[in-house]
């Protein structure tokens, strides 16, 4: 490994992961995720993706999670000693440092094959940057915009969805209402 | 001199990141702090000036030392939280709002031909994107805190950054179909060379723009008429309630550096960079350059949040509902359009034909002129209004004489 960035930004990445799956309040495993995804961030940002990494801010950490947590704070209630979680049991446990374990190996692997004829992140240019997010943008209004309609429908249905939970069942209004 | 040129060669010897740890903390944070407390101070004396008060006028030549004693009494304070509260959450959540305006405004603002920490390509990307971050630390405040106006606040600024996030976006947009990067550096570069070559003076949707990202970014660093997420008259204090002493103040200082961060990326990417309006200084070469193109940039900043002060102190909070309402129903179909607009007027307009020449110059006109009627109207209101400490003898003589009466 010629690059200690990667491989901090790997493991913080997993601690994040962990940190999700051993948390005893929601909102604290919200915190864990924001984590996960900052060194998922960091991953992009040491093999010199930069556009990819503000990216991965702006729309996971900075729109999808806060979503996650309005809606942890719409569901529950103001005390925040409500949202607890079950622990998890032992089989889930040594199922998730397996695959942690495997993530880990897999990442390690696949960046050092990234980087194995440069150990340092290349020092990119202005220009550099700037021409390679115009294939992303072609492809993304070209050949991929197909699959970039679906995950928007899918995110709209997450808002219906989000929305249908939080409406207050119409039965109990009714025999709420009832004298 | 040998002693130098010894600490030249270990300096040279650091690795990256130590270098950086050491350029932060002898640079960036005192820069930063500085920003913070000066800013304050202005806030305050254009409060009082805007209101016919005094303002600060005790601690130091002209109160200048206020904010520092301020900060002094908030670091002597008790470090209280709240019985039920989330402890872990509520001591996390300062250091989450501060941190990314920290990481924008030292690591990818240019100040001048290079930034200050690290060459980042992709500022007008990043730096929505760290501060988009900062919602979060102020979520956890407010769900920590285990108060209802907490809450509410979080939940209120939640709503309307997410929701702002899109005109601002799409107003940067704008200046980046211009502009053809996402450097904020090679943007301020394309723009050199005079008013009339700065994104402003573009075409009228770029003006457009402009206009909407100044508003949007009034609303992402939650000030008035923004500042629903602390509204005192409905909300105590929103999810600042219950901090007190240094915690109470991460929140302001990232306030005021936000203010800073989106000032800078309004002159980098919308008002030409380090360029003055003649074109001058991209004619200067060496240290004079860059101590000039420097000057020019805070200059710029310093207007640009000196108006947003202004724009608090004059107009009156409105209510969340109506904050959103703007945001959904008005500004963003606004920006919408505008974008659309600038991408068929690139379409159909040479750039460097004659049309877009005389587009420039008109525009370029009409920002000079409105200009000249702002100056003008601040000297003659200098020049024939009195001054607060006149005002505040006169109304004391009059009250006096009501009693005598």
């Amino acid at each position: 490994m010629g690059n200690p960035s990667v491989l901090v930004a790997i493991v913080i990445t997993l601690i994040g992961g962990l940190g999700v799956l051993l948390a005893g309040r929601l909102v604290r495993a919200a915190v864990w995720l924001f984590v996960a995804l900052v060194g998922i961030a960091g991953l992009l940002l040491a093999t010199g993706l930069q556009f990819l990494a503000g990216m991965q801010l702006l729309i996971y950490s900075g729109g999808t999670l806060v979503l996650v947590v309005f809606g942890i704070m719409l569901t529950t209630q103001v005390n925040p000693a409500v949202g607890k979680v079950k622990r998890v049991g032992p089989v889930i446990w040594a199922g998730a440092t397996v695959l942690a374990l495997v993530v880990a190996v897999a990442l390690i692997a696949g960046t050092a094959e990234l980087r194995a004829d440069n150990a340092d992140v290349p020092a990119q240019t202005a220009t550099e940057v700037d021409s390679a997010i115009l294939p992303l943008g072609q492809w993304l209004m070209g050949p991929g915009v197909v699959v970039f309609e679906w995950t928007s429908l899918l995110l709209v249905l997450a808002m219906v969805g989000a929305a249908a939970m939080v409406r207050p069942p119409e039965l109990a209004m009714t025999e709420a209402v009832k004298p | 001199m040998p002693g130098i040129e010894l600490i030249l060669q270990q300096w040279e010897r650091l690795p990256p990141v130590g270098r950086t740890a050491i350029l932060v903390m002898a640079v960036v944070l005192p820069l930063a702090g500085g920003w913070a407390l000066g800013a304050i101070y202005v806030e305050r004396r254009l409060a009082a000036f805007l209101q016919s008060r005094l303002g600060p006028n005790r601690v130091g030549p002209h109160g200048l030392l206020q904010s520092l004693a301020d900060g002094i009494k908030l670091m002597g304070k008790e470090d209280l939280c709240p019985a039920q509260a989330d402890r872990w959450l509520f001591r996390l959540a300062p250091y989450l709002a501060f941190v990314p305006v920290f990481v924008a405004l030292g690591a990818v603002v240019p100040f001048a031909g290079g930034s200050l920490l690290r060459a980042m390509h992709t500022g007008a990307v990043w730096i929505p994107a760290v501060l988009a971050v900062e919602v979060m630390g102020v979520l956890l405040a407010g769900w920590g805190s285990n108060n209802k106006w907490s809450v509410y606040g979080a939940m209120r600024e939640a709503c309307q950054m997410i929701s702002y996030e899109l005109p601002l976006g799409l107003s940067v947009l704008v200046a980046l179909l211009w502009l053809g990067t996402v450097d904020l550096t090679e943007a301020s570069t394309r723009q050199s060379g005079g008013l009339w070559n700065w994104t402003v003076c573009a075409s009228p949707w770029a003006t457009g723009a402009f206009a909407m990202y100044f508003v949007a970014s009034l609303a992402s660093n939650k000030r008035a008429p923004f500042d629903l997420p602390e509204a005192d008259s409905e909300l105590v204090g929103g999810y600042h309630t219950e901090y007190s002493g240094i915690r109470f103040s991460f929140f302001y200082f990232a306030e005021y550096l936000g203010m800073w961060a989106v000032s800078a990326v309004m002159v980098s990417l919308f008002l030409g960079g380090w360029d003055d309006p003649l074109g001058l200084a991209s004619r200067l070469t060496g240290l004079t350059a860059a101590i000039a193109q420097v000057g020019i940039f805070a200059v710029k900043i310093i207007l640009l949040v000196v108006v947003q002060m202004w724009v608090r102190w004059s107009l009156p909070r409105p209510r969340i509902d109506q904050v959103l309402y703007v945001c959904l129903k008005v500004m963003l179909p606004l920006s919408v359009t505008l974008l659309v607009l600038q991408a068929v007027w690139q379409a159909v307009i040479p750039r460097h034909g004659l049309a877009q020449r005389g587009v420039e110059a008109v525009l370029c006109a009409v920002w000079l002129f409105a200009g000249a009627i702002v100056f003008g109207w601040v000297c003659w209101a200098k020049l024939t209004g009195r001054r607060a400490s006149q005002r505040l003898s006169e109304a004391a003589a009059i009250s006096e004489g009501a009693g005598v009466a």
